[in-house]
């Protein structure tokens, strides 16, 4: 033991503050321990991977548009729509889907694995202020992960047409609805698949099976009747989308709910499914033998 | 008021009362009926591998819920996290850590999650770190650390909140003699500040050096609890004592005079002498007569078994043999 590491100075503790005070410190530095590892660490690798998706996919379409002249963008209204359909098939089904499922599902669950949940379960933290710390951090990474891919995305669409379309769009407020319904749908979707995916990693050991059985239930949302569609989380977004989803022919069609429906709903669901994961974390007990 | 002071007024005060409490995993038995009241102090923990000490601990640590019965720490349940966990230390057996991180965020995190502001936290942090030698490494990842400095961080994010109830699940295990002496006057300073210590460890010779009472377990059952003396007459074992006297033979003769003393052995050097006597107290009394009626010199006397090994052999080892 060298004599560096001789004891500092004994100091004096002053009393804990109580309250709302703490609950706010305490919510501050899970978010911002949670938001680093949902970021940072190789969990995060696999969110990194799927954000690259539609960005390749877009580069493609836009630079290859630009250099042989045969139009995938032909006009910007089919740019739109195609990034449009990009946009419901592969970010909100796939990246949002898988991306959310990685992020929330690893905030519980992965820490049991780790055998590192323990630390936090011995602090004078209230559950709920862990859960919701947990949550809020998972749902700040999804929306810059998730709504940078978006906004990327968004802007190769004016490649092909140049700075004066993108500047004729934003002033004609194009730019600024369409992209604020798509970063809003980013955050609605991360909020409800969120919410699901943190219940899920805390009820289950494997989160995987009920991650396919919930991306089975959303992949045949279309297919559900009315009274069976609004346990869905898509058919909360659908309606928001700039570009109506298209859902083929064997669809059952339902009117898709109106704006403060799915606003509403989505936090309606979510606040519900927190609620869960609180009762769940409640009554946890830590023996990593079983994990 | 000094250390010593402040022990002795708090003594007879309850810390960690446990009524009544049992945990069962399914049908598998955890602890059995468990009551125990722990004043401030040192208490050690002794029982055989699968005798319920880490469930034991981790039931009072609050991670994992009785079956049945009740706890209380400090007079709070665990429910009470805010309070409970506030006043409460655990430095568990879990060698596992959050990944990437480094010591002193570590600690810094714990602290900010308990609630401190940042300044109070980096003050704390630097305290605990140099309390246990982990100042230089502070800034290292934590999987880098050695098996005895991940011990240390351990014990380190346990203390640095400057609990009332400290426990603490092997905690010597991977320390090299040095750090095992520093630990351990660590810990007697928490102790002696009127604070109180629940200690588990295989190494029992450790655990007698420094603990104030034993808690011994046994397959989930409480065998034996107090302190050394009151449970080794409260084993009816007889109790080993060594006489160091130049008239050792001559009170050889004597004392199997006494209806309570089994056997009488001289040392080899002829100048002292091991009694078993199934009645400790009253060979004491007895003895003191016969030595002042005849006037011999006695350099010293005392108790020659009286140590958790002993008992921990007869409660246990012995049991488990004849069973």
């Amino acid at each position: 033991m060298s004599t560096s590491n001789l004891p500092a100075e004994t100091i004096q503790v002053p009393q804990l503050a109580s309250g709302l005070l703490v609950w706010r410190r305490q919510l501050m530095v899970i978010f911002r321990i949670e938001f680093g590892k949902a970021m940072f660490s190789r969990r995060a690798f696999s969110c990194y991977a799927l954000i690259s998706m539609p960005i390749i996919l877009m580069l493609a379409v836009a630079f290859d548009e630009s250099r042989d002249g045969s139009n995938a963008f032909a006009t910007i209204e089919s740019a739109r729509r195609i990034f449009g359909y990009i946009f419901s098939a592969l970010i909100i089904a796939t990246v949002l889907f898988l991306g959310n499922a990685a992020i929330f599902t690893t905030l519980f669950r992965g820490e049991m694995l780790d055998r590192s949940i323990h630390y936090y379960l011995l602090t004078p933290v209230r559950r709920e202020v862990l859960v919701i710390g947990k949550y809020l951090a998972g749902l700040g990474a999804a929306f810059v992960l998730f709504g940078l891919c978006t906004l990327i995305c968004f802007l190769l669409l004016y490649v092909p047409f140049g700075v004066e379309q993108f500047i004729t769009d934003l002033s004609n407020g194009i730019v600024t609805q369409q992209l604020g319904l798509y970063l809003g749908i980013v955050v609605l979707g991360s909020m409800g698949y969120g919410a699901v995916f943190m219940a899920t990693g805390l009820l289950f050991k494997n989160p995987l099976i009920p991650i396919i059985v919930v991306a089975g239930w959303e992949m045949l949302h279309f297919l559900l009747p009315p009274a069976l569609k609004i346990f869905s989380i898509i058919y909360y977004i659908q309606g928001l989308l700039p570009i109506p989803m298209d859902q083929g022919p064997l669809a059952v069609i339902a009117a898709p709910p109106p704006l403060w429906i799915s606003i509403a709903g989505m936090f309606g669901l979510s606040a519900f499914t927190v609620a869960i994961s609180v009762l769940v974390l409640k009554r946890l007990e830590i023996r990593y033998t079983d994990e | 008021m000094n250390k010593a002071e402040i022990l002795e007024s708090k003594l007879g005060e309850k810390n960690i009362v446990l009524h009544d409490l049992s945990k069962f995993y399914g049908d598998v038995l955890g602890v059995n009926r468990i009551g125990l009241e722990i004043e401030p102090g040192i208490t050690g923990l002794v029982g055989p591998n699968g005798a319920g000490k880490s469930t034991l601990m981790n039931v009072i640590a609050g991670l994992i819920a009785p079956t049945r019965g009740e706890l209380k720490v400090l007079g709070v349940s665990p429910s009470q996290t805010e309070k409970f966990f506030g006043q409460l230390g655990y430095c568990t057996q879990y060698d596992s850590f959050p990944a990437g991180i480094n010591g002193y965020d570590f600690i810094c995190n714990t602290l900010l999650i308990h609630g401190y502001d940042r300044k109070v936290a980096k003050k704390l942090t630097s305290q605990t770190l140099g309390q246990v030698s982990l100042t230089e490494a502070a800034m290292r990842s934590v999987d880098s650390y050695s098996k005895g400095m991940r011990q240390r961080i351990k014990l380190a994010q346990a203390i640095c909140h400057q609990p009332n109830v400290l426990i603490l699940d092997e905690p010597l295990n991977g320390l090299d003699p040095m750090a095992r002496a520093q630990v351990i006057e660590l810990f007697r300073d928490f102790a002696d500040s009127g604070k109180t210590i629940l200690i588990s460890s295989q190494i029992l010779h450790e655990v007698d050096l420094i603990s104030d009472r034993v808690v011994l377990l046994n397959s989930g059952y409480l065998v034996a609890e107090g302190d050394l003396t009151n449970i080794q007459s409260e084993t009816g074992e007889p109790m080993k004592i060594f006489i160091r006297s130049s008239h050792a033979s001559a009170i050889a003769a004597q004392v199997f005079e006494f209806e309570h003393v089994v056997e009488a052995q001289m040392h080899y050097d002829g100048e002292g002498l091991f009694i078993r006597s199934t009645n400790a107290d009253a060979f004491f009394l007895a003895f003191n007569g016969l030595v002042v009626d005849k006037g011999w010199a006695i350099e010293s006397m005392g108790p020659a078994d009286e140590t958790i090994e002993a008992i921990y052999q007869h409660l246990i080892v012995e049991t488990q043999v004849a069973t």
